[in-house]
């Protein structure tokens, strides 16, 4: 038998607080990561089962779904791609909307571009915001 | 000389067009650009409030949101999935797909020969 599987956890202290629960949980999200999270608010939850907050992490926590989605495609980007490549020296700083290569509107503003695109269809437009970075 | 990255186009839920994203394995979470952001935690209640994010721009502070994203493929089948993304009004980047918060939930590969980012589920 592994040291590993020998290993048993603490039961909780009694004197432990949902805040302390809730403070453990930021510091997993602080480190960059949400492994552990979950099973930390349901610890949390065996103590405190009424708490709104530990109860709210736990269902925000829960496992994430990836489906596939055979209606999502978008036409072929290169022609996007390629207008950026070509033009996007002269709109650093601008939000562009294009659709299947051709330039619908230049802006300062994104809601703007945003609503220039309104009505097209989605699989052959993009947004995208041109940046020095 | 241009730095070479790995961009695809992503549509998050109440953004109807895709956005570009830079693909950054080193990246703990999704980014998105502080507009998108707003359209985004306008319908949204944060996973997390008072998230610290050390990126090459310096601490960012900001909240982690749990966000319906598509990403659509123009060949063979797109992905629904939720990432879980972070939003600051202090980020000046562009956006970004992050290991933690995205890429980890799928099975993805790059053939740098031809361009192309491949995806999938299985």
């Amino acid at each position: 038998m592994s040291a590993m599987a020998a290993r048993r956890p603490d039961p909780e202290p009694e004197t432990r607080t949902p805040e302390s629960f809730l403070e453990e949980i930021r510091d997993i999200i602080n480190s960059g990561t949400l492994r552990g999270a979950r099973e930390v608010a349901e610890r949390g939850l065996a103590l405190y089962p009424d708490h709104p907050e530990l109860k709210r992490l736990h269902h925000e926590l829960r496992p994430f779904e990836v489906r596939i989605n055979p209606e999502g495609n978008i036409f072929d980007p290169l022609p996007n791609y390629e207008w950026l490549k070509k033009n996007m020296a002269a709109y650093i700083g601008k939000w562009v909307g294009l659709d299947r290569g051709e330039l619908v509107l230049a802006s300062d503003s994104f809601d703007e571009v945003h609503e220039a695109l309104r009505g097209r269809d989605h699989r052959g437009t993009l947004i995208h915001h041109i940046i020095g970075f | 000389m241009a730095e070479a990255r790995i961009v695809i186009p992503v549509t998050l839920e109440s953004v109807e067009e895709p956005v570009l994203a830079v693909v950054d394995t080193a990246a703990p979470w999704c980014i998105f650009e502080p507009i998108v952001a707003k359209t985004l935690a306008r319908n949204l209640l944060p996973l997390q409030r008072h998230v610290s994010l050390s990126t090459r721009l310096g601490v960012i502070h900001g909240a982690l949101y749990r966000v319906a994203i598509r990403i659509a493929a123009d060949e063979g089948d797109s992905l629904n999935l939720e990432g879980t993304v972070f939003l600051s009004p202090d980020w000046r980047g562009p956006n970004f797909i992050g290991y933690q918060g995205l890429l980890q939930r799928i099975r993805f590969a790059v053939d740098p020969e031809t361009n192309l980012f491949y995806f999938g589920r299985d």
